[in-house]
């Protein structure tokens, strides 16, 4: 009985797992970033990047700002753009990763007086997931399908320790 | 009953295979070292959650229907849940701080909302850590009558543990998506679970016998909670709405 609530109540809360603020520091600036969809981008699918950049020193201003995302994949950079179109500190952008497998989103800020904030680079490691729609997945199953395997995984542990608290009561 | 022994061992034992488990199938299966510290703070965070809600429903459940088998073990098991969901919440709590949010150094540069919640997050941890540690039947036996009252702050922290993950979690933005949808049947089933104990415990206590009132109320409440997700969809709640418009002035922008 309580294993099977357990199953029951991790299954739909699995469902209900929040992705996450990635957060990273240069010295006095620092950087938020989020990654849509799931924190893991799919290749051909339109991804959404939201970043957001502070100061701890308050000197930081995005219209003096030559703030760029590059994007590169293994060492070759294949994309470069302004952040801030509006004057806002945050931004938010789409992206089409071309293929799958591991890129590196470098936020750069350089003060175009060249002195009113401190210049910054701050890297992200992206993992791509490959299109499973348009072409054979070179993929781990392990990891596309990891809600699956947890459940599983629960139901397997849920199954044992129903069949020991059986014995345990003497019932065949 | 003999088995009765192992219970609690039990449920800790279940709960630390369960955490090493997804330990070592996200660190094994996810390539990205970012990536996997985003998916175990999300698993550890969904498995206190889980816990929580299971500590939570026991009470009003076997209120409610009495009949159900599994009682005692569960009245036996509920103080080990609660311990287990302390740990998982701990767990989360460290990976999404000192891994997602550079610790220390980085609270100075979070928003202002995510302040709030932090502060309300830390809260919820304090309130279960103090109910983990007065768990013991030591404890119990010297706290009395207030134990039980004590106790009840389990569902303060259970309702600022939700608020947490309406605000931040980023499936939580649409009233339609699957973690609204999972997340709402089972707190509405609570709340009804709590109206029909809440009905059996005027029934027994008063005069007037069972009007039906707790389900009654508890069934509106559940009405006014799914009008409220529905019509503030776009009210800016959850923190990931503000990434929407970010997205649209991009678009307008370029």
């Amino acid at each position: 009985m309580l294993m099977r609530f357990f199953v029951l109540v991790a299954f739909a809360l699995l469902s209900a797992t929040a992705s996450s603020h990635l957060l990273k520091i240069d010295r006095d600036i620092g950087v938020l970033i989020h990654v849509d969809p799931n924190d893991a981008p799919v290749a051909r699918e339109k991804a959404a990047l939201f970043i957001e950049i502070k100061d701890r020193s308050n000197r930081f201003a995005p219209e003096r700002c030559d703030c760029r995302l590059a994007i590169s994949a293994q060492g070759k950079q294949i994309f470069s753009d302004k952040i801030f179109t509006q004057g806002r500190q945050s931004s938010g952008s789409f992206f089409l990763f071309p293929e799958a497998g591991m890129y590196r989103l470098d936020v750069v800020g350089t003060p175009l007086d060249g002195t009113s904030f401190q210049a910054f680079r701050i890297p992200f490691d992206i993992r791509v997931e490959p299109n499973e729609s348009s072409q054979g997945s070179g993929e781990s199953t392990l990891t596309r399908y990891w809600p699956v395997w947890m459940v599983l995984l629960l139901a397997v542990i849920a199954f044992i320790f129903a069949v020991l608290s059986r014995k345990k009561r003497g019932r065949p | 009953m003999p088995g009765m022994r192992y219970v609690r061992a039990s449920v800790f034992l279940f709960a630390a295979i369960l955490c090493g488990a997804l330990y070592v199938i996200v660190r094994a299966g996810i390539p990205s070292e970012e990536l996997q510290e985003i998916r175990l703070a999300e698993l550890y965070g969904a498995l206190s959650l889980a816990f929580l809600y299971v500590a939570m429903a026991v009470s009003p459940l076997y209120s409610a229907f009495p009949g159900l088998p599994g009682r005692t073990t569960l009245n036996r098991a509920r103080r080990a849940i609660g311990i287990c969901a302390f740990c998982f919440g701990l767990l989360h709590t460290w990976m999404a701080f000192f891994d997602l949010l550079a610790g220390w150094e980085g609270m100075a540069f979070l928003p202002d909302r995510y302040w709030h919640d932090l502060v309300r997050s830390a809260a919820a941890l304090g309130v279960l850590f103090v109910l983990a540690a007065t768990s013991s039947d030591w404890a119990v036996a010297r706290l009395g009558r207030r134990w039980k009252w004590l106790h009840r702050l389990l569902y303060v922290a259970g309702a600022i543990v939700l608020l947490h993950a309406a605000v931040l979690g980023s499936h939580f933005v649409s009233p339609t998506s699957a973690a609204w949808i999972a997340t709402f049947v089972l707190v509405a089933v609570l709340i009804v679970l709590e109206g029909m104990r809440l009905d059996r415990w005027m029934a027994s206590s008063s005069s007037v016998g069972n009007l039906g009132a707790g389900l009654a109320l508890s069934l509106f409440g559940v009405a006014a909670a799914a009008a409220l997700i529905f019509f503030g969809e776009n009210s800016g709640f959850n923190i990931h709405s503000t990434h929407a418009i970010s997205y649209g002035a991009a678009a307008k922008g370029r």
